[in-house]
């Protein structure tokens, strides 16, 4: 055999190993976008949910107008920003802005739960408490879809850096993916909606 | 995700699974031609034990026709879809609408897991006449069907479930279903030889006739096929346990709550891993099985043991479980000190044992099926009631303050006639523990009892033992008071003392008697269903509910035995004591799988409305314990 031929053999098993790892990196990409999404959906659900728990509460508290705007407004920014990240999740400036609108969607949500306490009634509704359980499992839920991302974007990046896959993503640019975290640990808790 | 590794590692699985499974036929067919040829020869119908029988070769046909037959059908069902496996196994799908509260738990606590994993969200069936702990999948990874017990339900809470939840996730995410479905289909052909079988009368010991003869043989190796089908399970590799579990630990980051739920099956009682008639198919699919005890049992085992489990996903969990529990106690013991100094002691001690008091203490959560609650909060009640009743004397006064009447003037004359009984110190100790805290112990009556007596059975001999209870007897009689609580007490008093003789009997005898033993002896079903009706209408009275929605529920359960109309009859009927007794033995002379159904029939009526309240535990218990069914789990701290 020549070695011309050896050579060619070569190229095509080095080009083959190539195509492999360049698939697994977009599957990887591709994954982690997906859970993003899922974040996304369970974020959507959520943002469903509110101004039907504002629309209940309005029926009980007559007086507490402001509060009850200022949680359906952080809820519309927080609305809008998700669906801008959710359209580029390797946007990491994009995702920021989506942490920062929880941020204060979660601020809101505190305010109101606070003025609650003062409304027995309105605890006692039938269907409030059904809207309370409904977002604690919504939250959850976004609690692990948030997770599941965070693995995602793990196995991503460590396969990324990776030999010999850190080649191939410099040269394909695949970016590095973000984790979405929420800068301030106090208002990464869960929305308390509760009813002892 | 390896997908291409994940998927040649699936079809390397499934050719092994096929050799197995060729493997085992070709053993079956070995067997039976050994035997006819062995019988041919004997028969001197061949030269040599070698030469292969026509009849032998025919009846290996057979038997690859009937397993072929088994492995087609169960393959029509297993491609129907999860759905239709979930029925097939008797599960009923829970949606969404349903007012339920654990339902809604359940849905709420599967939806969360399928985000976790990122899986498609599965269809939720759950086996409502299962009270064991488990939990497995169907179908394919994209429509999954996750069935789980009802005891999943009834003994777990929140986070548990979803570590059990995220286990069986853990299997989808692993492409664990595929060859899990090849297994079952190859069950179902192994199991269908038995089938035929039971179907032709092989398990029925009476029938002497041909056909039951030749079910007999079928089930003889009907037997050998699931062995073998129990082998092949085996070959499957335990790891995939390990691998799921450490999946749920990473769906749910909460690792405790999957220890805590493989110990609670630890130390739970069941034996089987379903009790119904699909167990033995459903193995392998199983979240867990229990303790095996053979040697045999635990190589052909299909998971690993629980305890391996537990170490693999905590190994100082025992410590660290018992040290948690310790505090509990602890916590609860002063709560309860709290309570009782500032002088609320019946709100204690009602709050220490949710299940007993269920009808009192409505903020209990109604989903809470009371039994396992209670034998939990135990330990707290048994602590309080050391101290208040500390020696042996203590506990005598105690037995016999439980059974005093609330108004004074008939308490007044109960205090004498244990003066009269015994002595005057003794009648003034128990007066004394009535007016401390009487209307507490009568509360806990059985709660008493079974921190009591068995003590008492350490202290007083046995024939201080019979006297103990005469006297008993008779002072519930005098009291006039003969309901089926006390009735309870007083049978719970005498199991538990060992004692064996009936109580309350003499009056059957002046009575009815007569006429009642000729029917326990015809046993004849109109008299059967009279009696089923009389204790079907006391447990459904037990409840408590308004007269019209008793009468509804009872007509309910009633159309499971008889088609004919039994009037509902109230305990607070005359005589519906003795006739109560009589319905016991004429029950008790019925097989033991018919008792087990009613118990359980019993226990289903009690959990109708997701409660199961004081009245209702204290007449199941006293069913359960009537008809010899000592052991089953709702007995509480005994």
């Amino acid at each position: 055999m020549s070695a011309s031929a050896i050579l060619l053999v070569l190229l095509i098993a080095f080009l083959g190993f190539a195509a492999i790892v360049y698939n697994k990196l977009v599957a990887q990409k591709n994954q982690f976008k997906n859970a993003f999404s899922q974040i996304d959906v369970q974020l959507q659900r959520r943002y469903e949910l509110i101004p039907n728990l504002v629309e209940v509460a309005r029926g009980y508290m007559k007086h507490e107008n402001e509060t009850l705007v200022g949680v359906t407004e952080a809820r519309n920014t927080a609305s809008e920003k998700a669906k801008a990240a959710a359209a580029a999740p390797d946007d990491a400036g994009l995702v920021g802005a989506l942490a920062g609108a929880e941020k204060s969607l979660a601020g809101a949500m505190g305010r109101l739960n606070v003025v609650m306490e003062a409304y027995p009634d309105l605890k006692a509704d039938q269907q409030m408490q059904d809207l309370a359980s409904e977002l604690t499992t919504t939250d959850n839920r976004v609690a692990y879809a948030r997770q599941a991302y965070s693995d995602a974007v793990m196995r991503y990046n460590t396969y990324r850096e990776q030999f010999p896959a850190n080649i191939l993503a410099g040269a394909f640019s695949f970016k590095e993916a973000d984790l979405f975290e929420l800068e301030d640990k106090s208002h990464a808790e869960p929305v308390r909606v509760s009813f002892a | 995700m390896d997908f291409f590794g994940q998927q040649q590692q699936a079809k390397n699985r499934s050719l092994f699974l096929l050799i197995l499974f060729a493997a085992a036929m070709l053993f079956l067919a070995a067997v039976v031609n050994g035997i006819g040829s062995l019988i041919g020869f004997a028969l001197g119908q061949s030269s040599s034990p070698l030469e292969l029988n026509p009849y032998a070769l025919f009846i290996t046909g057979l038997f690859w026709f009937i397993i072929f037959c088994g492995c087609f059908f169960r393959w029509l069902d297993v491609r129907g879809g999860g759905d239709r496996l979930a029925k097939h196994f008797r599960a009923e799908q829970v949606i969404s609408t349903s007012r339920v509260r654990a339902d809604n738990q359940l849905i709420n606590v599967v939806s969360e897991m399928a985000v976790a994993a990122s899986v498609v969200q599965p269809n939720i069936w759950v086996m409502r006449r299962e009270p064991s702990v488990n939990a497995f999948v169907l179908g394919s990874a994209s429509e999954p069907a996750l069935v789980v017990t009802q005891g999943c339900l009834d003994t777990l809470d929140r986070d548990e479930l979803k570590a059990v939840v995220a286990h069986e996730m853990g299997h989808i995410v692993q492409g664990d279903l595929q060859i899990n479905m090849r297994l079952l289909i190859v069950m179902g052909g192994l199991m269908a030889i038995t089938e035929v079988g039971h179907g032709m009368g092989g398990n029925d010991p009476h029938s002497e006739n041909l056909m039951a003869g030749v079910g007999k043989v079928l089930c003889l190796f009907g037997g050998m096929c699931v062995f073998l089908g129990t082998v092949i399970r085996s070959a499957f590799s335990r790891k995939r346990e390990f691998l799921a579990d450490a999946s749920a630990v990473q769906f749910t980051r909460n690792p405790d709550a999957l220890a805590v739920a493989l110990h609670k099956i630890q130390s739970g009682r069941e034996d089987r891993c379903l009790n119904s008639l699909f167990g033995e198919e459903l193995a392998h699919l199983c979240f867990q099985i229990p303790r095996v005890r053979s040697v045999l049992g635990r190589v052909l085992a299909t998971h690993p043991p629980i305890k391996d489990r537990i170490h693999a996903i905590d190994p100082h969990f025992a410590v660290k479980h018992r040290a948690r529990q310790k505090e509990v106690k602890k916590q609860q013991w002063q709560r309860s000190q709290q309570n009782s100094s500032a002088g609320a002691r019946s709100q204690s001690i009602a709050g220490t044992v949710p299940g007993l008091v269920g009808a009192d203490s409505v903020n209990a959560e109604p989903s809470d099926l009371a039994n396992i609650g209670a034998v939990a909060t135990f330990s707290g009640l048994s602590e309080r009631l050391e101290l208040m009743l500390p020696d042996a004397a203590s506990w005598l006064t105690a037995i016999f303050a439980l059974f005093a009447s609330n108004e004074v003037a008939q308490r007044r004359q109960y205090v004498n006639s244990i003066a009269f009984a015994y002595d005057k110190p003794f009648a003034a100790k128990v007066e004394k523990l009535l007016n401390d805290i009487g209307p507490n112990l009568q509360q806990e009556k059985l709660a008493v009892i079974e921190h009591v007596a068995p003590k008492l059975k350490t202290k007083v001999k046995p024939e201080n033992r019979m006297r103990l209870l005469k006297n008993l007897e008779k002072m519930v009689e005098l009291e006039g008071e003969s309901s089926i609580e006390n009735y309870a007490a007083l049978q719970l008093i005498r199991r538990l003392l060992d004692a064996d003789f009936p109580v309350l009997t003499q009056k059957v005898d002046v009575g009815q008697n007569n006429e009642s033993q000729k029917n326990a002896r015809q046993k004849s079903s109109a008299d059967l269903e009279t009696k089923m009706a009389l204790l079907l209408s006391l447990m459904v009275e037990a409840s408590g509910n308004s007269p019209e929605r008793l009468d509804a529920e009872y007509s309910r359960v009633l159309k499971c035995y008889t088609q004919k109309t039994i009037e509902r009859r109230s305990s607070s009927e005359p005589g519906v004591l003795e006739d109560m007794q009589v319905a016991f033995q004429v029950l008790n002379a019925q097989p033991l799988a018919t008792r087990e159904l009613f118990v359980n029939h019993c226990r289903e009526i009690a959990h109708a409305d997701f409660y199961t309240n004081r009245n209702e535990w204290i007449v199941l218990n006293l069913f359960a314990a009537s008809l010899g069914l000592d052991d089953q789990p709702l007995q509480s701290a005994a």
